[in-house]
């Protein structure tokens, strides 16, 4: 193997279609913990809403509708999270552990249902062959070549993850309903006597943010390639938790720190055609998340030390 | 007539009858004060008429109109703000952000920032109440935070600002800054309510005085015909006895600190403190508050570990010792805040005043508590120290703010340890609860006990001290015998004057 440009811009190129995934489950991690909502539903949420995205292409071809479907199944699974926590005060561990446990029992029992199968369905379905998102190609881009090979495959959804990032920025730090949010998120009852109705705030911003989640579901399933398997949604929605706790819940930290994990993961099946034991190979996002964590509480409170 | 509260009684769900007929009225400009004792009821009339509590019976005018106050909105939209005791601020925000919350300076969906800075800072010198809109507010200290609170309410446009014992949590000079704060504002026509325990504050600022006591007013004075000394008689029902305290020889030494230094920051907090309480002596640290009082006391007690020096509980050396070893060798503490470690909210009454021992006997045994002996010891603190709860099985948090303050000394004093740390003990309490408390300090020096006392309140160190530390800087500044104590010298040394 060598170390051409070209082998580069590949790796930097499954990088990205790692990373924007993870970078809308991240951001709407940031949203819910900025509004003091412990959200560990996400994992649970992306396979679900990836599922039902596979599911209404496979039975619509209609890639708009897929999109749309996906988006909806996220926000109300979010919204269900949000209730349970917020208005019915439950525990935010428990209520998330159950929607993820519900989600992969549901996605692999329906998988077996509908598809008939307990492990992949890929795009060549017993319905014919399935198309996933359209991948976009800028027409200054595609002529250059290393660049090419960067921005190869990726559709609009990867496009609109990088800018709902500044999006979701602009909302929380500069608009008045993001100044409520965080307000929020610091200090609950003080918000709420100035008369603010919390639970109303906190239970419709998770929701919307949970629309993100829908849109890195589709991702999965009809991005790059177009497929579903079991768990397909490997632990994403944890690595977005320490993702955004690695941010603290900034969404241009995401951009960052959802590209240090995605980079890894990249990384990992990059390496696969080499040398390497799989296994270890398949660590390696896990591991340097911990790793990631743990350097960066280190430097946090070396820095907090110092400043005292 | 700015607002008219007609026969307003409160039952609380418990049954406790905590307003019962309470008239009273506002009038615009005025300052008007409300006293009582602990769980008279002050705290409740004022939240009704904030909307944070619902009246049972009775009517509410605002400006001769009829209102019902279903949340605090509703109040503030009629032009009522309240200071509450325990600050409601985003502390990471910014001073301006706190103030502008909710009536946002807006620009189409985005903030306005400069604006909001702009507009605060007008609000600010408008009323001479002097901050920095772009400071964080939890880099503010106490005094600032709580201008920010009153910055909240004017920007919000009140008329009727209600202060539920805000010097409680000052020091003096920012109490003389708060107290010329009221005068302003009434003379610029806001008409304040003031809930105070301290009488000196009342007969400075108020105009007219409101007593309370269990649940009802008993009084109505005007600033000009009353004194100190009656109020203090209308609050309790007798006259106030002035204090003998026996001479007592003191004997071995039971607390000791050798040079103890805490460097925090790079900067030296305390330095070199050397004191020592003897048994049967109450021992007193007079000093303007953050001048290394709280470190102090929490060096000594395990809450915070000590750069260099020792700490010595019946010559056993504890110095950074955990806790629970140092209250084992015989300490007990009453601490300066009785919600961040004096106690838990949540809890109980009867697991608050177990906390501490549930691990020793008779309160259990073979790692089982025993909940008929923990029933039983609550409730004879309970009326040992006068605590005013409906049941043991209470939660703290539903106690009157003076009386939560009793149950964390009456635990703390019930442990009868040789050594007994007293932070603000009496912070919160009305005169007469203050008094008894007093009287069970001096018999626990009586009995042998070492009883170093730290309070922001001189009069009470200079009544009770048999000797005087005066802490300036972190650093002593000063000592003085019981006989030698003379309030001018003092006060000239505990803002750093030089020793005579
Ligand atoms: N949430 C509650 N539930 C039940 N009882 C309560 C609650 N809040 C207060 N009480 C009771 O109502 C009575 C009056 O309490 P309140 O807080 O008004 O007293 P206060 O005059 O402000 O006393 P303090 O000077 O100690 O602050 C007390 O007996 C108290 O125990
Ligand atoms: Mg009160």
């Amino acid at each position: 193997m060598t170390l051409s440009a070209e082998y580069l811009a590949t790796v930097l190129n499954s990088t990205l279609r790692e990373v924007t995934p993870l970078l809308l489950v991240t951001l709407c991690a940031c949203v819910c913990s900025k509004v003091s909502v412990f959200n560990i539903a996400l994992e649970g949420t992306l396979l679900t809403s990836a599922f039902f995205a596979f599911l209404t292409q496979y039975f619509t071809r209609n890639i708009y509708l897929s999109v749309l479907v996906s988006v909806l199944v996220a926000m109300l699974i979010t919204f269900i999270m949000a209730f349970f926590i917020v208005h019915l005060n439950g525990q935010s561990m428990i209520v998330g552990m159950a929607i993820n446990t519900f989600s992969l029992g549901f996605t692999t029992f329906m998988l077996s249902m509908v598809f008939n199968t307990k492990g992949t369905v890929n795009a060549m379905t017993p319905n014919g062959l399935l198309t996933g998102l359209t991948k976009l190609s800028i027409p200054g881009l595609r002529d250059i070549p290393i660049v090419r090979t960067v921005f190869n495959n990726l559709t609009v959804i990867d496009y609109l993850a990088f800018a709902l990032a500044i999006v979701t920025y602009i909302v929380m730090y500069k608009t008045v309903i993001g100044f409520r949010l965080r307000a929020i998120g610091i200090n609950k009852s003080a918000a709420s006597s100035l008369g603010i109705r919390v639970k109303r705030y906190q239970i419709i911003s998770t929701t919307i943010s949970g629309g993100m989640i829908g849109l890195a579901g589709c991702l999965l399933t009809l991005g790059s390639v177009t497929l579903f398997t079991q768990n397909i949604s490997a632990a994403r929605g944890y690595v977005a938790l320490a993702a955004n706790n690695l941010c603290k819940g900034h969404p241009l930290g995401a951009l960052l720190s959802s590209f240090l994990f995605g980079f890894t993961k990249a990384l990992a099946s990059v390496l696969q055609n080499t040398a390497a034991k799989q296994q270890l190979l398949e660590c390696i996002p896990y591991v340097s998340t911990i790793a990631a964590m743990a350097i960066y509480n280190v430097i946090a409170r070396r820095k907090s030390k110092a400043l005292s | 007539m700015i607002f008219e509260m007609k026969d307003i009684t409160k039952v609380y769900e418990d049954g406790v009858v905590a307003n019962d007929s309470v008239s009273l009225h506002l009038n615009k400009g005025e300052i008007l004060s409300i006293v009582g004792e602990n769980g008279a009821g002050k705290s409740t009339i004022m939240k009704i008429l904030y909307g944070l509590v619902k009246p049972s019976y009775g009517e509410i005018y605002v400006k001769g109109e009829r209102m019902r106050f279903r949340t605090p909105s509703d109040a503030m939209a009629a032009g009522i703000g309240m200071v509450q005791q325990h600050f409601m601020l985003f502390e990471e925000m910014t001073v301006a952000e706190n103030i502008v919350f909710k009536n946002e300076i807006r620009k189409g969906l985005f903030m306005d920032m400069d604006k909001t800075i702009e507009t605060v800072r007008a609000l600010s010198e408008k009323y001479s109440l002097t901050i920095d809109p772009s400071a964080r507010s939890a880099d503010c200290p106490v005094g600032l935070r709580q201008r920010v609170e009153i910055l909240k309410i004017l920007y919000q446009n009140a008329e009727i600002i209600i202060f539920d014992e805000p010097s409680a949590v000052l020091t003096p000079l920012e109490v003389d800054a708060l107290l010329e704060t009221l005068k302003n504002l009434a003379a610029s026509g806001k008409s304040i309510v003031l809930i105070t325990h301290k009488l000196q504050e009342v007969m400075a600022v108020s105009d007219r005085i409101y007593v309370m006591r269990a649940g009802k007013v008993v009084a109505e004075r005007m600033k000009s015909e009353t004194s100190i000394e009656e109020l203090a008689f209308l609050m309790v029902g007798h006259p106030m006895t002035t204090r003998q305290i026996p001479a007592v020889h003191p004997g071995s030494r039971l607390l000791e600190m050798k040079a103890l230094t805490l460097t925090q920051d790079g900067r030296d907090v305390l330095k070199d403190i050397s004191i020592h309480v003897d048994a049967g002596e109450i021992v007193g640290i007079a000093g303007v508050s953050g001048n290394g009082q709280s470190e102090l006391i929490q060096c000594i007690t395990g809450l915070c570990a000590s750069t260099s020096g020792q700490v010595l509980v019946q010559g056993k050396d504890v110095t950074n010792r955990s806790v629970r070893e140092i209250r084992d060798a015989g300490l007990a503490h009453i601490s300066e805040d009785r919600f961040v470690w004096g106690s838990a909210v949540q809890a109980t009454l009867e697991e608050n005043a177990l906390m501490g021992r549930q691990d020793s006997a008779p309160f259990s045994s073979h790692g089982l508590v025993r909940h008929s002996t923990i029933r039983s010891y609550a409730q004879k603190l309970i009326q040992d120290f006068g605590v005013k709860a409906s049941s043991p099985t209470q939660k703290m948090q539903e106690l009157s703010g003076g009386n939560a303050q009793k149950l964390v000394v009456a635990r703390e004093m019930s442990m009868n340890t040789p050594v007994l740390i007293c932070c603000e003990p009496t912070r919160g309490i009305d005169i007469g609860a203050m008094e008894s408390i007093h009287d069970k300090l001096v018999a626990r020096r009586e009995e042998g006990a070492a009883v170093l006392l730290v309070s922001s309140e001189l009069t009470e160190i200079m009544s009770l001290s048999d000797r005087i530390y005066v802490l300036y800087g972190g650093k002593i500044n000063g000592e003085f015998q019981r006989d030698a104590m003379d309030d001018k010298h003092l006060g000239l040394l505990m803002v750093g004057g030089a020793r005579a």
